[in-house]
């Protein structure tokens, strides 16, 4: 099962780049909340337009060491952040990754004023995606 | 005639309220407690008297709730000050994390959302006096690799110049209603 859902990803992997691609970024957006903070937040629209789940398990950064998954839930007038395991987008669906929801913390960068950064999603250790942002503020 | 009838209504229609904020029946005067300004100086309940306040209690690791109610609070805070509305307001944060946020910390951060933002920190029994009299929860909660975030109430309270706790903004929050209800409770205040 693990097998079949890793050749499936490498497909989704192998045709990303072009407009029919399953998983697809749009909304990019990457911002330090704080610009004297190093930690900083990824929003990103995600829609799958495949037919089969696509989860994303890891999400890494060549300029942060850390990247993870949280969601921000307002409960009773109370914030909570919790850390998310992954990311599942249904079948021809959109994931909205926005302020007050679910979003990337991007944690202890590699090197100082980064103005550039790669976020790359995974899925059981396969690469399904790039994707290339400027930092802002 | 038209004239006639839309100053008849506007004389017997019924002044505005605040609708999205809930105002206290009874303002409630801050309980005394002995915080600190991101300037150093010792903050108490007297701190709070002779103008409006706008509080929000949050920290500065949070990434996207705080920053975004501060700036939702200096938008609004902003239309106020364009539109010439008198008295204005001020922003006040409170950090709700002891451990990471020093005055120091504390006024860096403030310092992004505007000069008309007081920060204020304090230590954990010294905040627990005042979060508690206020009905403000806030809680560490470990993240599960050494690091924690803080789990906070996202209201924002509206202390009166006689540094009452007055009326109090529930989330989600927004510009306009900010905007628009902050001279409503100011009037009837």
């Amino acid at each position: 099962m693990r097998t079949a859902r890793i050749l499936l990803l490498g497909l989704l992997c192998a045709c990303s780049n072009n407009a029919q691609a399953p998983l697809t970024a749009a909304d990019i957006v990457v911002a330090r909340p704080v610009p004297t903070r190093a930690t900083a937040v990824a929003y990103i629209a995600l829609t799958n337009s495949s037919r089969k789940p696509i989860v994303i398990t890891d999400v890494r950064s060549p300029q942060y060491a850390r990247v993870e998954i949280h969601e921000t839930l307002i409960e009773d007038d109370v914030s909570r952040m919790r850390r998310l395991t992954e990311l599942t987008i249904p079948p021809g669906e959109t994931l909205r990754l926005e302020p007050a929801g679910k979003h990337l913390m991007l944690l202890e960068p590699v090197a100082e004023d980064i103005r550039g950064v790669e976020l790359q999603l995974f899925s059981d250790d396969v690469l399904l995606m790039r994707i290339g942002a400027k930092v802002t503020r | 005639m038209a004239v006639g009838i839309f100053v008849g209504y506007r004389l017997l229609a019924p002044d505005p309220v605040p609708t999205a904020a809930t105002v206290l029946p009874q303002p409630m005067p801050l309980p005394n407690f002995e915080l600190v300004s991101s300037a150093g100086q010792r903050v108490g309940p007297e701190a709070f008297r002779g103008r409006w306040d706008l509080v929000f209690f949050g920290f500065t690791h949070c990434p996207d709730i705080c920053p975004l109610t501060l700036q939702k609070l200096t938008a609004a805070h902003r239309r106020l000050a364009d539109a010439q509305h008198r008295p204005l307001p001020r922003i006040v944060f409170i950090s709700v994390d002891p451990e990471r946020d020093t005055p120091d910390t504390v006024a860096d951060y403030v310092s992004h959302f505007g000069s008309d933002v007081l920060g204020i920190t304090g230590t954990l029994p010294e905040l627990r006096q005042l979060t508690d009299a206020l009905g403000i929860y806030f809680q560490k909660v470990d993240t599960g690799n050494g690091g924690y975030t803080v789990d906070h109430s996202a209201v924002v309270l509206v202390i009166d110049p006689a540094g009452r706790f007055h009326a109090v903004f529930g989330s989600p929050h927004d510009v306009a209603t900010f905007a628009r209800e902050i001279p409503l409770i100011q009037a009837a205040g």
